[in-house]
């Protein structure tokens, strides 16, 4: 799952994460892109809130683009824990999305 | 063929994207194609019926009759229950066929979705 | 032999409004690398990104990135209702069943729904940019 913006409202959360809080039973990658990375903020009440926390506790791997983080002055003590911090973000996504992954999702 | 699930998040007219995601869906479905199009957000209005003739009011076209085209041609379209019950949408208010799906939407998306487009 | 495997794409945004087709070139670059064949659709306002001479004096140039892509193998397809709506248009067909226009970055081409609809069907993987 690619995710390139934040949440609107807390229905647009539903449609960004709600498969990742889902219980259906798939392992789940979410890489987030652009204005994506700071859903991976920890300490938030806001719509983004919790999304990458909820995404975590369901095991799903969660990468934020390391230069993106840093173009928005998001240090890595900033992140929720567990949240990978990775350079060249496209490139995983591109592998995980052509050889391993079933679905491909892109907000 | 692979299934496609189409979501449309945007009310129709005031963006092009219930147009232009309809488009596509019904050029997937008339080739034989599977696929579903589920509206959610405001987007559940493009599933609202009764539209009256937008293209001389506003000189945009019915995406009403776009729904009804993708259902008879053998397409799914599905509106989320949350979205429609917030903005105050009954199902009587949705064109006929329209489908009402709760967080069932969720599996239907992860099943059905071996092509997944976001409009 | 074995063709590469194809990466699909569907653009919706235009560019420098947002950072979608910054996203969409990055993405499409790195899965050339990669060594995957890649074809993106230019829908809706993402039209715009088809534009010769983008000259952003400090936004990421995605003209420039598109030409790249196209240089370096990627299928870039056009939304011809689209384009015509936007004035990339003009005029007929030419012989190679193509549209001429002074406003494309070369190899840009046009296609119909149908022509997206092959292509979504045949790319092992789609993705869409900017509709959301």
């Amino acid at each position: 799952m690619l995710i390139m913006r934040t949440p609107s409202s807390d229905e647009d959360s539903e449609r960004l994460f709600g498969i990742a809080r889902s219980e259906i039973g798939h392992d789940l990658s979410i890489f987030l892109l652009g204005d994506g990375v700071l859903c991976a903020r920890k300490g938030q009440s806001g719509h983004a809130g919790s999304a990458a926390k909820a995404a975590l506790n369901r095991k799903a791997v969660v990468r934020a683009s390391a230069r993106d983080l840093r173009a928005r002055g998001v240090g890595e003590e900033e992140l929720e824990p567990g949240v990978e911090s990775v350079e060249d973000l496209e490139g995983a996504f591109v592998e995980e999305a052509m050889e391993r992954a079933e679905r491909v999702f892109a907000w | 063929m692979p299934r496609l699930v189409l979501e449309i998040a945007h009310a129709p007219f005031g963006h092009e994207n219930a147009y232009a995601g309809l488009f596509i869906a019904m050029g997937w479905v008339s080739v034989g194609n599977e696929g579903v199009v589920v509206l959610r957000g405001d987007g559940v209005y493009a599933g609202k019926k009764g539209q009256q003739d937008p293209f001389k009011e506003i000189n945009l076209p019915p995406t009403e009759k776009q729904v009804r085209d993708v259902l008879e041609t053998g397409g799914r379209v599905v509106a989320d229950r949350r979205s429609l019950q917030s903005r105050g949408i009954g199902e009587d208010m949705l064109i006929e066929g329209v489908e009402v799906l709760g967080e069932e939407i969720r599996r239907l998306i992860i099943e059905q979705g071996e092509r997944v487009l976001a409009l | 032999m074995v063709g590469k495997k194809t990466l699909g794409i569907m653009i919706m945004s235009a560019p420098f409004g947002s950072q979608y087709a910054d996203h969409m070139c990055r993405v499409a670059d790195r899965a050339i690398d990669m060594g995957y064949a890649v074809e993106v659709f230019l829908y809706g306002d993402a039209v715009h990104t088809q534009m010769n001479e983008q000259a952003p004096k400090l936004f990421f140039n995605v003209g420039e990135a598109l030409k790249k892509l196209i240089d370096r193998g990627a299928i870039v397809n056009s939304c011809e209702i689209c384009s015509v709506a936007r004035g990339y248009i003009k005029g007929e067909k030419d012989g190679k069943k193509d549209y001429s226009s002074t406003k494309l970055i070369e190899g840009v081409r046009f296609t119909t729904i149908y022509g997206f609809v092959d292509m979504l069907a045949r790319a092992d993987k789609v993705i869409s940019f900017g509709g959301s």
